[in-house]
């Protein structure tokens, strides 16, 4: 679909793909990095499937459900995967090494409360490595925590019976011992 | 098209300005039939969302802060299979219903490692047993099961036979290290399954039967201090119709007959890891292999029948009598031999015909006879890709004179590892003949052991090593060097 009036730069190389967020900011992205975004991918290949004729190249793709700030830190940890991927082609262990690396430096400059938007929106994007990555990053911060403390994380309120999480507590009565301090 | 990003009941009320924005910016090219089909589209869309917003009403369109509770369950399940530690998803998920159906429909790791939690070590077998069961019955499709309690002496063959019986058909990956009485039969249970990946530890495996006991998608297994006759573990491999990685450390292997043979055939094997085993005879027949490790190993022969596929070749610290890796060995693309007598002379006729070898590491070796030498003329010649050198070996004159003669340069070589075992006066000059032939090297590593008494004379031999190579450094500005001494 042609959507010139919109977009930034209409005659730029035909693999840079336009993302409209709910805030409504416009991201040019690559192609290979939209891509990556398998919700992105989806509407992406509708749209030319259905506009085989049109032969246009900028496509805008609104996300009614992501905002600016955390699709802008998606892109760079997606741009930065694809970068480690290519590099290390022919490496898997390399790669795994160098992606570790960049994970832990990038997780220094998140806040707890980034990292559930960051999942939300890894997860309407259908991102699958950066949910995993923000998933497995959300696990380690609640390792070893109370009941209270993970609610307090999350922002989670208990809404079990009256008398079910007492039940839950004597069943698994080992578990709850020993944690850290909230 | 639309309706993919737009189904969802959470979204913004701004999407629909950024459809009305869509449908004002293509009426200036109404001329185009396609842009005006598009337009047309767009408008409809429009109807259809003010209609679902009107539906779901403006009380659930949630603009402000996202919080956790708008994650779907099955995220929920990711989180909480990430965290693994069964005592960390049991308190994760009592903290509201949706957590907890979480763990019960959308759980799919769950792990009870001894390094988790200390307190397990408390815990008597059967106390464990029953916090086991109990955690992984109120489970449904569980993918992902470790046990890994170090200091369990025994469970009961019951309680291990429940647990698999309840998790085996969605079960792809299973680690399990504690003994059973009476031994538990793994392929009778999770036969026939998805198990992909397996990793067994003090358990014995008897009786297969490959005819009908069969893992039909596993791909790596991996047995540690196992023990299996001869017999079954070949029989085992023919049961693994898909495997490609297989390791075996410190295995117990019966033997029927006098002579220790083990005999494994895969068309499927990539990369065997062998470790810990004591055996007259070894042979396996791999096809597609492309990685072999043997690690203290006492052999009198190993033979690899293959199709010339292997890529990594590692031994360290293996004593082996007859050592055949096949005769067409031309994809080498690394070699590291470590604490091992070798025969050179033979040693390089097998490798010689790997011509795209890129690393060669020949690390703490012994040579079998007094006069063998390792020359880098022969190396350069016959590894012209090679990019990675490691050499530690006894330095001896005929070394320096005999293993540095000829002119070809190892040009493709970036990083050169070298060795002593014990220093002499000859290392220096042997640095400095070999970084004359890599003209292109930008790394250079020593590494040297130093004795905790310390003679004089050894002393000053270091001493006079450091000052050649801060002299001779000088003419290799270029390239970096780094020391490791122990």
């Amino acid at each position: 679909m042609s959507n010139q009036s919109e977009s930034p730069n209409p005659t730029s190389s035909s693999n840079k793909i336009t993302l409209k967020t709910s805030d409504n900011e416009v991201f040019e992205v690559e192609e290979a990095v939209a891509m990556k975004f398998c919700t992105v991918k989806q509407y992406f290949d509708d749209e030319n499937n259905n506009n085989v004729t049109s032969g246009t190249s900028t496509t805008l793709i609104p996300l009614p459900n992501v905002e600016s700030h955390p699709l802008a830190i998606l892109i760079t940890y997606c741009k930065k995967h694809l970068e480690i991927k290519a590099n290390n082609a022919d490496n898997k262990k390399e790669m795994e090494i160098d992606m570790e690396h960049y994970e832990r430096e990038f997780l220094k400059n998140v806040m707890p409360q980034e990292l559930t938007e960051l999942i939300l929106a890894a997860n309407y994007l259908n991102f699958k490595e950066a949910l995993d990555f923000f998933c497995r990053a959300v696990a380690s911060a609640i390792q070893n925590k109370s009941v209270e403390y993970v609610r307090k994380f999350f922002g989670l309120e208990s809404d079990f019976k009256p008398g079910e999480e007492e039940k839950l507590r004597e069943e698994f009565a080992w578990s709850f011992e020993g944690v850290d301090e909230d | 098209m639309e309706h993919v990003l737009f189904s969802d009941a959470h979204a913004n009320s701004k999407r629909t300005n950024n459809t009305i924005n869509k449908a004002l910016s293509l009426l200036s090219y109404p001329q185009d039939p396609i842009k005006f089909g598009v337009l047309i589209g767009c408008f409809l869309c429009w109807v259809a969302f003010l209609f679902v917003d009107h539906c779901i009403g403006e009380e659930d369109i949630c603009c402000g802060l996202k919080v956790m509770e708008d994650l779907p369950v099955e995220v929920v399940g990711n989180i909480l299979s990430r965290l693994g530690a069964a005592r960390d998803v049991v308190i994760a998920s009592a903290t509201c219903c949706k957590w907890r159906e979480a763990y019960r429909k959308h759980l799919h790791t769950l792990s009870f490692n001894s390094t988790d939690w200390t307190v397990y070590r408390d815990l008597t077998p059967c106390r464990l047993e029953i916090l086991i069961t109990r955690t992984i019955f109120q489970t449904t499709g569980l993918q992902g099961l470790s046990i890994l309690m170090d200091d369990v002496d025994v469970f009961s063959a019951s309680a291990v036979i429940a647990w698999l019986m309840y998790t085996r058909e969605t079960l792809r990956r299973l680690i399990y290290n504690v003994r059973t009485t009476p031994n538990v039969n793994i392929l009778e249970i999770c036969g026939r399954q998805k198990l992909e990946s397996l990793l067994l530890a003090h358990n014995s495996i008897t009786g297969v039967e490959p005819n009908f006991q069969r893992f039909p998608c596993l791909k790596s297994l991996s047995l540690s201090c196992v023990s299996i006759s001869a017999l079954d573990l070949s029989l085992l491999l023919t049961a693994c119709p898909k495997i490609e990685t297989l390791e075996l450390v410190d295995p117990e292997i019966a033997m029927s007959d006098a002579q220790v043979t083990v005999e494994l055939t895969s068309p499927t094997l990539k990369s065997i890891y062998v470790e810990g085993i004591s055996l007259d005879k070894f042979i396996l027949e791999a096809d597609s292999i492309e990685c072999l490790h043997l690690k203290d190993c006492a052999l009198e022969i190993f033979e690899l029948i293959g199709k010339g596929t292997l890529k990594h070749f590692k031994i360290d610290d293996v004593s082996v009598l007859h050592l055949d890796i096949g005769e067409i060995v031309e994809n080498l693309e690394i070699v590291d031999i470590s604490n091992f007598t070798i025969i050179w002379p033979k040693f390089y006729q097998m490798i010689s015909r790997s011509s795209k070898l890129q690393r060669l590491r020949l690390w703490d070796m012994v040579f079998d006879e007094e006069d063998e030498i390792v020359d880098l003329e022969t190396i350069a010649v016959c590894f012209p890709q090679l990019s990675h050198l490691s050499l530690s070996y006894d330095l001896r004159d005929g070394v320096l004179h005999y293993g540095l003669q000829g002119s070809s340069h190892l040009v493709n070589v970036t990083v050169l590892e070298i060795g002593w075992i014990v220093i002499n006066d000859l290392f220096s000059h042997w640095v400095e003949g070999l970084l004359e032939r890599c003209p292109n090297l930008k790394k250079l590593v020593i590494h040297g052991i130093i004795s905790e008494a310390k003679s004089h004379d050894e002393c000053q031999i270091l001493a006079r090593f450091t000052s050649s190579i801060v002299q001779l450094m000088r003419k290799y500005l270029h390239v970096e060097v780094q020391f490791e001494y122990q």
